[in-house]
């Protein structure tokens, strides 16, 4: 066939556009994904769990780019942890002994799932491994919500994380020497209540200790105003088990009153100690057990709706300068609630004993509260009690009136209970008094 | 006069205490051997914070029973020897502690 003019149509420029479109083709999606699919690969080969990537480049040097990575749970078939962008450059070991590869893995924008749910989200995560040594790893920037009671979901997602690469499946191989945490927020809350309680700038260093267990060392952080410091370990060879010792300095008792629903007004600083275990029992529907203890100095908590409610039965009103100017007690995590045990608290105007526990599964107070109103002070007229302004008087008369306390922390319900005598010896006792007085 | 006041300042705290007998809702005993430990070592840090021994997080607490072991909490130093005869002296002031002994942890942890 020829041209108008009789000349030959040139074809070469359509071949040369043709190649060069599926070589731009090829290097803009084929080559990606190639790539995606063999990075894939080598890390399902090297972690063990299915991974998906959405697209990877090369820089035609050490380092390949990752983007839309989602490493799967065998058991489930969901992802258990998702990333963004994972940058890795890989190298030869520097010069010296044997040499291995040198692995430095960052991931960005990454999401950890627990179950149905988020548990955290991470800013960046930093692997490094050289050779056979013992890989390190970081989180930084994490995010999570932390409820006690699921805390079985946190231990699968760890365990998936610390079995990594430098573990090896039989616990014969170097353990990953540790996962540092950085800039890390918790807010802890127990199931069926409304308490949310912040811990931010947390710090800590998790290092396996066995090819199933862990040391948890470290651990800095702020919580209520005050500085956290805690330590414990997670053992999941048999039966999970985890202990955490953790002590509050410096609390500041209005963040407590936020976090608690107190009230706004609250004030006063406080320390405190838990020592908790995992319960090793279903009657503790996976809430931990353990003891603590709390100390706290000047406190006013009068404006939140417990004490407003148990001022408002005494007849009383607790001005700006009304502190409880010492509050003691034990708690213990125990039978699925939060014991108070022999709390006291020293003030105005006035001054409580109170035993009694909170369910962790919904929040139900039930607790006994013993008031002594200071001297000098005006009280409605309880029969009950007779001169409750003389403290002392009313324990020699035989009387005494105990405070039931029902509902939630929000929405507490006080009613008057009597109590009977004390107790035989205390009634001797002030007899004997009253004689020495009399001068008998 | 300061013999009275005492007397009286004695039967407030006698009376308050004595609450502690009267007030229903007290918690029951502990339900495992894990509770009662955990009692325990709240119990020996309490007595630290209350002596002014400041040195709480630095020191790991275990309980196996009445016997209480203190070592130094990993990745922290070795506290002085009198610190560490301090802590085993308070430790064994509490009530329910039979022996308390401080354990050197190995320097690699």
């Amino acid at each position: 066939m020829t041209g108008p003019t009789g000349s030959r149509p040139r074809r070469w420029p359509w071949i040369v556009a043709a190649l060069s479109a599926t070589a731009l083709a090829t290097w803009l999606w084929g080559i990606p994904a190639l790539l995606a699919a063999i990075m894939a690969d080598a890390v399902e080969a090297e972690w063990g769990d299915r991974v998906t990537v959405d697209r990877a480049s090369w820089n035609l040097g050490r380092r390949i780019t990752l983007h839309g990575l989602d490493v799967y749970d065998e058991a489930t078939g969901r992802p258990f942890a998702t990333c963004t962008r994972a940058i890795a450059e890989l190298e030869r070991s520097p010069a010296g002994g044997d040499p291995g590869l040198l692995l430095d893995l960052v991931l960005e924008g990454c999401t950890l799932v627990g179950g149905d749910d988020t548990l955290a989200t991470v800013h960046r995560v930093h692997y490094h491994r050289e050779g056979d040594a013992p890989a390190r790893l970081a989180f930084d920037g994490v995010h999570a919500a932390l409820v006690p009671s699921e805390i079985d979901r946190w231990i699968g997602a760890v365990t998936r994380i610390v079995s990594a690469p430098g573990i090896a499946p039989d616990g014969g191989g170097p353990l990953m020497r540790a996962i540092d945490v950085r800039r890390t927020r918790i807010e802890v809350s127990f199931a069926g209540t409304e308490v949310r309680v912040p811990v931010g700038q947390l710090s800590a260093r998790i290092r396996p200790t066995a090819a199933k267990a862990l040391a948890i060392e470290f651990v800095r952080a702020r919580a209520f105003d005050g500085d956290l410091t805690a330590s414990g370990d997670v053992d999941w060879s048999g039966r999970l088990d985890y202990r955490v010792q953790a002590h509050l300095r410096g609390i500041d008792v209005n963040a407590v009153g936020t976090a608690l629903g107190l009230g706004a007004a609250s004030r006063g600083h406080a320390s405190a100690f838990l020592a908790l275990r995992a319960p090793h029992d279903p009657q503790h529907g996976g809430n931990p057990v353990g003891s603590g203890w709390v100390a706290g100095t000047d406190v006013r908590v009068w404006d939140a709706p417990l004490f407003a409610a148990i001022l408002g039965t005494l007849g009383l009103e607790g001005t700006d300068d009304d502190t409880l100017e010492h509050v003691d007690g034990k708690v213990r995590f125990d039978h699925g609630r939060l014991w108070l045990v022999e709390l006291i608290a020293q003030g105005q105007p006035v001054s409580l004993f109170c035993n009694g526990s909170l369910a962790l599964a919904d929040g139900a107070l039930d607790l006994g509260v013993v008031p002594r109103v200071a001297g000098g002070r005006g009280v409605s007229d309880l029969p009950l009690v007779g001169e409750p302004t003389q403290a002392i008087l009313d324990v020699v008369a035989g009387t005494a009136i105990q405070l039931r306390i029902a509902g939630r922390i929000g929405e507490p319900d006080v009613a008057v209970q009597p109590l009977s005598i004390i107790t035989e010896p205390m009634r001797a006792f002030f007899a004997l008094i009253r004689g020495e007085r009399s001068g008998n | 006069m300061r013999a009275h006041a005492r007397i009286v300042a004695t039967m407030v705290a006698l009376a308050l205490a004595s609450c502690s007998t009267a007030v229903t809702r007290r918690a029951p005993a502990p339900s495992t051997e894990r509770v009662a430990e955990a009692d325990l070592i709240a119990a020996v840090t309490r007595c630290f914070h209350d002596h002014g021994l400041d040195a709480i997080a630095s020191i790991a607490i275990e309980a196996d029973g009445d016997r209480i072991t203190l070592a130094r909490a990993a990745g922290h130093r070795e506290p002085q020897r009198a610190t560490r005869r301090r802590a085993v002296e308070l430790a064994e002031t509490v009530p329910g502690v039979r022996i308390a002994t401080w354990t050197e942890r190995d320097r690699s942890r």
